[in-house]
């Protein structure tokens, strides 16, 4: 158990950081990495620890493969590329990309909000912020941004 | 899947992408974020790979969202997730036939046991835990609390303002009604949960007004909201050196949250214990909440 703890402390962090550039729902990682370390319990008399923590990632990795193959992608983004054209560049693009005065959770917020159009509590999913805290943070940046661009036009 | 012609923008944002971003064009269609991030694992299936990563290498917007989302601190594990993945883990080892405590045909030493009695004790504790502890007495205007980490969720207190900050004038040669109206108009945005304005004026207020302990004190919950943990635990730890009960309490409470997000667990300990020892309307959950960190 000791061994157990030992490594969950290591490595959870890590753990949950790659399951969510693997699926990007904060809640569906929390469930992959809860499996990733359930699995570890499991074999853990089984398991040369120096093949951690490249285990735990293949886990991991195979786990994020499920459920995206349970997902209805096929029929959507077997498509060609011309059917998913890009955002053309605005203003606000202009303003975005490369924006020292925004920090990434700021940048985050205002794209899923204006350009993938999610409502607050979606972009919770992806963020792990509350609601309010993502309000805060599109007002900052909508007003940083707001200065900028008035800035910029004088 | 692009839904902005379904979106409930409020007139400031229908006024600011009027103003900053133009019309939104026709026809774009972003994938979600978590697609974006798969096909840049290399995880998604392979008839819909190709698709994803040939839109990823054309838009800019995802890439700097993919870029954004893998940040270091975009992707940490907070302490609430961590808690649900351990109760989860724990649940379902629980659950096997076999006593995960217990490996086969090894007797533990008496301490040993008393140990994994505990730490199983706890994953009972959690298993059964299926309404949050009772809310603290402050309003919360975000929905059900996970109930696993309800005592140590983030509520906003309402705007109470202590007797001395009406009396008291607050700081050297500055007129008191100066003062209040400033204050005023930070507590303005503060009640619209506007943390981000309400932050830029509390700021120079805290530093005009060194004493005012009301403004250390809501400056510290609005970084709070704003995810500055760091500069949260410096306001609560200003005021506190400032403030006399019952106001303590709420400044006591608060630090002991700012600790907790700020990766100070036991800093956080201390200002819980304080609470949990004294009668007075954080007492509950202070002690659950110590519960909770049991770490």
């Amino acid at each position: 158990m000791d061994e157990f703890e030992k490594l969950y402390h290591a490595y959870v962090d890590a753990v949950f950081r790659y399951s969510v550039h693997c699926v990007g729902r904060r809640e569906i990682a929390e469930e992959i990495t809860s499996d990733v370390f359930l699995a570890l319990y499991q074999n853990l008399e089984r398991i040369d620890v120096r093949q951690l923590p490249a285990w735990l990632y293949t886990v991991a990795r195979n786990r994020a493969m499920d459920y995206w193959r349970r997902q209805a992608l096929e029929e959507r983004y077997a498509a060609t590329p011309a059917a998913m054209a890009a955002q053309p560049d605005s203003l606000l693009g202009g303003s975005l990309f490369d924006n020292h005065a925004l920090n990434p959770v700021h940048r985050v917020c205002l794209v899923l909000r204006y350009i993938q159009g999610m409502n607050r509590a979606e972009i919770a999913r992806y963020t792990g912020l509350s609601e309010l805290q993502i309000k805060g943070h599109l007002q900052y940046a909508r007003q940083i941004l707001r200065k900028q661009i008035r800035q910029g036009s004088k | 899947m692009n839904e902005r012609g379904k979106l409930d923008l409020d007139p400031e944002e229908q006024e600011f992408l009027r103003e900053c971003a133009g019309p939104p064009a026709p026809g774009a269609d972003c994938p979600g974020p978590g697609l974006l991030l798969a096909a840049q694992a290399g995880v998604l299936p392979e008839e819909a790979a190709p698709g994803v990563a040939s839109h990823l290498a054309s838009c800019r917007y995802c890439q700097v969202l993919v870029r954004d989302l893998k940040d270091r601190e975009m992707a940490k594990l907070t302490t609430e997730e961590e808690r649900r993945i351990r109760a989860r883990i724990f649940s379902s080892a629980k659950s096997e036939t076999t006593p995960w405590w217990l490996p086969l045909g090894r007797p533990l030493p008496v301490a040993a046991m008393a140990t994994l009695l505990v730490v199983a004790g706890v994953a009972i504790y959690f298993s059964r835990q299926s309404t949050p502890p009772r809310a603290g007495p402050v309003a919360s205007k975000e929905s059900a609390p996970t109930p696993v980490a309800a005592a140590l969720r983030l509520d906003k207190p309402p705007v109470r303002l202590p007797l001395a900050s009406v009396l008291i004038p607050r700081g050297q040669g500055g007129a008191q009604e100066t003062y209040l109206r400033d204050l005023g108009a930070a507590l303005d945005a503060y009640r619209k949960d506007d943390f981000a304005e309400a932050a830029r004026r509390l700021e120079p207020l805290t530093t005009r007004y060194p004493r005012a302990v009301e403004a250390h004190f809501y400056l510290g919950v609005c970084r709070l909201f704003l995810q500055r943990n760091p500069q949260a635990v410096e306001s609560f730890r200003e005021a506190k050196g400032l403030a006399e009960r019952p106001f303590a309490r709420d400044i006591g409470w608060y630090l002991g949250l700012a600790y907790d997000r700020a990766g100070q667990p036991d800093l956080a300990r201390v200002q819980l214990r304080a609470l949990c020892e004294e009668p007075g309307e954080y007492q509950e959950r202070a002690c659950a909440a110590l519960g909770e960190l049991g770490r």
